[in-house]
């Protein structure tokens, strides 16, 4: 049967999918996890890493990867400026990070509309050739994505398990009071867990520049799929963020090759609503 | 404010309300008054929901259920209007029941990404059952509402901006009015504990699944009957005006206004809409600008606007105050 022969496809376009939502969803989820803000302007951080890639890259001529060095930084540097800023000061207020982070994402939004205009960019292919091992079909910009993204996810785990930024970042996540008893100094885990969230938002955007079209309100296709993501694996769960990162990819590489892309829309969304009513925190208990 | 001074002011303000449309006669500010008296009840419903220490993303979703309902009823069945505004109104608090029950264990962000998904869900019913909500086209030849008059016979057809702002300022003040009766009954009072603390409340025998349940219901109520005041004031309804957008909206309304009271539900409507014509001007930047007071205004204002016109208010009849030698402020 010709469906055997296409399962290892499938299951190369889910695993490319698979790691773009763990890195789209990843910041979004240690930003709620550490410090219990729903950043609604997630999406907008993945825009500007996508196109500050273009601004270097085809405006003013840099490597691939030096722009996306520097989209990343830029990102992240953003993310530290905006947390003491604006988002330290509505802590206390009710729905106060919501409503102001959706303030944030119209503004970045209008920035980059101003900026770049309306009009769909893109930049070339970094990689050009396709590779093929059999029936296997996959050009190379979608291998060396797949390897980026898992090469950057390992080091954020490295990250996170190994190093006592990483350790007091879990520290403050599981209960901050404590963690600052510890003597652990919880503002700036703050500031710099908001900075490496926004950072892995806009890296998520650097990666996907080649591949997709590049656009001022791209990224609202982002939030929905960390939403997604994070309902499916658990609000704060870093584990969590890549079960329902593999979920989400593989089942919509699944159903998409063979129901089509719109039934494979509207699944994610029931399967979200049936989560969110039986099993609220997850597949994977947060913490 | 002392209380009589208070209810002096919003005699006057009603007042002033009332001849608006007699001394203004540009339909545009009219439209305008009308969107943000819609605003109200919508942000004054939720407002009282959030008092269980939950936030809805529904209301737009019950404000599509309320619009529809009212249209269907009034074009297929000729049921007149007077009846199809509390219909509007049960059927959201019908749904409201059974969506509640279900749903309303889940806690905090997780029940605020619920009522989000129902309004996709609720808007994409509406999109893709063609042949009863006509799809994306909605439906459109709404009538205006036939009133009959109360003194003599005969019959108020509500197709002005001038009238039409008269019927939506008594829904407005009957809501209102039904709000705060509530608010002050012992039901209030639960609800009051709640806000303070949902964990003392249930220490005190409070059953806070119930009132949630009733919080929520009352809150989907008042925006079916905002639903059914859009669909026959705009004459035409589709999915697009129901997107959990408007919903945002309502909820960035109570943050900017305040949760605390039906002020703050007032003063976020109004300050919201024009802002939002305010911006109008300024071209490409009109959603920086509009960004950045919304962010300014919660940051520098986090009660909300309405703890700022009280203080502003307390001021001005400050010298009352000292001259009363009234021992409650």
């Amino acid at each position: 049967m010709q469906i055997i022969f296409m399962v290892p496809q499938i299951l190369i376009n889910g695993l490319f999918l698979s790691l773009l939502y763990i890195l789209m969803a990843l910041g979004f989820n240690m930003i709620f996890g550490i410090m219990g803000v729903v950043n609604f302007a997630h999406g907008e951080f993945y825009m500007l890493g996508a196109f500050i890639v273009y601004q270097m890259v085809k405006l003013m001529n840099f490597n691939y990867l030096v722009g996306l060095s520097i989209a990343v930084v830029m990102v992240g540097a953003l993310g530290m400026l905006l947390e003491p800023v604006i988002f330290k000061r509505v802590r206390k207020i009710e729905a106060g990070d919501f409503v102001v982070s959706l303030a944030l994402a119209f503004i970045l939004q209008s920035i980059a509309l101003m900026i770049w205009g309306p009009e769909d960019l893109g930049i070339p292919s970094v990689y050009t050739g396709i590779m093929r091992m059999g029936s296997l079909v996959i050009p190379v910009e979608r291998l060396m994505t797949i390897a980026y993204s898992t090469a950057l996810l390992i080091g954020f785990y490295l990250f996170v398990k190994f190093t006592r930024t990483g350790q007091s970042m879990r520290a403050v996540a599981q209960d901050a009071e404590v963690a600052s008893l510890q003597g652990i100094r919880v503002e700036k885990v703050y500031v710099l867990s908001f900075g490496i969230g926004c950072a892995l938002a806009g890296v998520a955007g650097a990666l996907i520049s080649p591949i997709f079209s590049i656009f001022p309100y791209m990224g609202g296709f982002a939030l929905l799929k960390a939403f997604i993501v994070v309902v499916i694996g658990g609000l704060g769960s870093i584990p969590g963020a890549v079960l329902g990162g593999i979920l989400l990819g593989m089942g919509e590489s699944f159903i998409s090759t063979f129901l089509g892309g719109a039934v494979s829309d509207i699944m994610s969304f029931i399967g979200v609503l049936i989560l969110l009513i039986f099993k609220p925190e997850g597949l994977l208990r947060a913490k | 404010m002392n209380d009589s001074l208070a209810k002096l002011s919003y005699g006057i303000l009603l007042l002033l309300l009332v001849l608006v449309p007699q001394v203004i006669q540009d339909q545009f500010i009219l439209h305008l008054f009308i969107t943000i008296f819609f605003y109200i009840i919508l942000s004054a419903s939720l407002s009282f929901f959030n008092r269980t220490g939950q936030l809805t993303l529904a209301q737009a979703a019950f404000m599509g259920i309320g619009a529809y309902a009212s249209t269907l009823l009034c074009m297929k069945l000729h049921l007149p209007f007077l009846m199809t505004l509390p219909l509007s109104g049960f059927v959201s608090i019908v749904i409201a029941l059974i969506l509640g029950k279900i749903v309303l264990r889940a806690r905090g962000v997780y029940f605020v990404l619920i009522t989000f998904s129902f309004t996709e869900i609720t808007r994409l019913i509406f999109v893709n059952w063609v042949s009863l909500f006509g799809g994306a086209n909605g439906i459109s030849n709404i009538p205006a509402p036939r009133i009959p008059l109360l003194f003599r016979s005969g019959v108020v057809t509500v197709s002005t901006k001038g009238s039409y702002y008269y019927l939506t300022l008594v829904v407005l003040v009957l809501s209102l009015v039904v709000l705060l009766r509530i608010t002050k009954s012992p039901m209030g009072n639960v609800f009051r504990i709640l806000r303070e603390s949902e964990l003392l409340s249930q220490s005190l025998g409070v059953d806070v699944s119930k009132y949630k349940l009733i919080g929520f219901t009352i809150a989907s109520f008042f925006a079916g009957i905002v639903g059914c005041l859009y669909a026959h004031y705009y004459r035409y309804i589709s999915p697009h005006a129901f997107t959990f957008w408007e919903s945002v909206y309502v909820v960035m309304i109570c943050v900017i206004g305040g949760f605390k009271n039906l002020k703050g539900a007032v003063i976020g409507s109004a300050v919201f809409v024009f802002l939002t014509e305010a911006v109008r001007a300024g071209k490409e930047y009109q959603l920086i600008i509009f960004g950045v007071v919304i962010i300014v205004t919660v940051i520098f204002c986090p009660g909300g606007l309405e703890g700022l016109f009280t203080r502003v208010g307390n001021r001005i009849t400050g010298l009352r105050k000292l001259t009363a030698l009234n021992p409650e402020s």
